[in-house]
């Protein structure tokens, strides 16, 4: 088991090798065309970025039923700033960026969330309620519900996440991006990109896992073993 | 490292990013803490399972308007490039204008006075009709004038004056003229400065019983800021 682990795999990188179709622009063709007013570019720009932005912004939403306007808020902010895009960070960094703070603006109850972000960043409490099961090496109803990609299951579980952690977990495990892109993105230190990451996928798992792990009546430690 | 360190680590494991000191630690507690290794496991098979989530698509009709917009943007965009482009642009304008005025239109069952106030104001549009309706027609509560959207992006210099802008159904401008400060047609260029300007703000078509209508606002400029009014 740790074997696996241990191979972690090191594909974090900028351009997320083998996500580039054919006939994708590079940024600095993109950015040239748009500036020019270039028909192409516009179109382009549209192709490659309308179905991640899509997602992002789908996922970020409280109301999905929404995503399709923040979407056009987002390509317009994208068509009148883009003269104005310094090239400080990525374009697509950019692009995201706008995406997940167009995003934001539809949320009035984010603030609240980003308070309450404060208070479940500080220390844990001494009892931090971990689950241990002692693996038993057959497939648990944890593994059969990932294996079968019970997908419908795991976005309920992004979307009862907290807003921030969702939003760092969404750009990191769905939308492929490094951690310096996603500080870039959420304007944050790489150290809270860090712990949101970390925060966020715990969350995820413990939420999934006791779903689909009723408690069994052995079997548990109340605290881990120091 | 305990099992709360190590716990704090797995995100960082599983991404590639500890150093190899601290990658050995990790492992070193793995092999030993079968709950951590269980948990490290989990997350594992959760980050890959939320990598391989299938992309949503996108409604179709999405795409439609962000192609519709690109165009818009684009010639907005364009029109700013040269003045041939500009006075391109405002010709079409225009020509929508003139075929919107032109156009039969289908007037909605809502009785005489209404009828009569929107097919004048359409055939009509420099008459001045939804300015003060407390004043010259019955119809306050019902009829709402037209005002001010978004401001274009950029201003100019010029002096005090005010323009009557006459906005169609669709919150564009088809027309306006110098109400005050006459003095300031005389100027061709702050003149093409200032169509540029209200050709790039943003109207709210007046209403009559929730109709959009022609309508007109008056917008005055004072150096630095401009008021909006009715
Ligand atoms: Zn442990």
């Amino acid at each position: 088991m740790t074997s696996r682990i241990l191979e972690a795999d090191n594909s974090e990188s900028v351009t997320a090798p083998g996500q580039e179709e054919p006939g994708e622009w590079d940024e600095r063709k993109l950015l040239e065309g748009l500036r020019q007013g270039s028909e192409e570019a516009y179109e382009a720009l549209i192709r490659q970025f309308q179905q991640p932005i899509y997602n992002l912004v789908y996922r970020l939403l409280e109301d999905p039923s929404e995503a399709g306007d923040v979407v056009q808020e987002v390509f317009l902010k994208i068509f009148r700033k883009v003269g104005s895009f310094r090239g400080d960070s990525s374009l697509r960094t950019w692009i995201y960026r706008i995406a997940v703070n167009q995003a934001y603006n539809h949320q009035r109850w984010f603030n609240r969330h980003r308070r309450q972000e404060v208070e479940l960043e500080g220390p844990e409490p001494a009892n931090s309620g971990y689950s241990h099961k002692i693996p038993d090496r057959g497939p648990s109803p944890f593994d059969c519900a990932l294996e079968h990609e019970q997908q419908a299951l795991i976005e309920a579980a992004l979307a009862r996440l907290n807003p921030s952690f969702r939003a760092a977990v969404v750009l990191r495990d769905i939308e492929e991006l490094s951690y310096e892109e996603i500080a870039e993105i959420l304007q944050v230190a790489l150290g809270t990109v860090k712990s949101r990451i970390q925060r966020g996928r715990e969350a995820l798992r413990r939420d999934l896992a006791e779903r689909l792990e009723p408690e069994p009546t052995y079997g548990w430690t109340p605290e881990p073993a120091q | 490292m305990n099992c709360r360190q190590v716990r704090a680590r797995f995100s960082e494991l599983l991404d590639g990013r500890l150093s190899e000191t601290e990658r050995r630690l990790v492992a070193s507690h793995l092999e030993e803490c079968w709950s951590c290794a269980a948990a490290c496991e989990q997350t594992r098979r959760l980050r890959e399972t939320l990598r391989k989530l299938p992309a949503l698509a996108p409604p179709p009709e999405l795409t439609s308007a962000l192609l519709v917009m690109a165009s818009r943007e684009r010639a907005r965009q364009l029109a700013w490039r040269t003045p041939q482009a500009l006075a391109g642009h405002l010709a079409d304008r225009l020509r929508l204008w003139a075929e919107n005025i032109m156009r039969p239109v289908a007037l909605p069952v809502a009785g005489g006075l209404v009828s009569a106030l929107i097919l004048f104001s359409m055939l009509v549009p420099s008459v001045l009709f939804l300015r003060s309706p407390g004043k010259d027609v019955p119809l306050v509560g019902l009829v709402q004038e037209a005002t001010v959207a978004t401001p274009a992006p950029f201003g100019f210099e010029a002096g005090d004056f005010t323009l009557e802008v006459t906005v169609d159904r669709q919150g564009r401008m088809v027309d306006y003229s110098i109400a005050e400060g006459h003095r300031l047609i005389e100027n061709p260029r702050l003149r093409r400065s200032i169509e540029n300007y209200v050709l790039f703000t943003g109207f709210r078509p007046a209403t009559a019983f929730g109709q959009p209508v022609y309508g007109k606002v008056t917008v005055s400029f004072r150096r630095y800021r401009f008021d909006v009014g009715s």
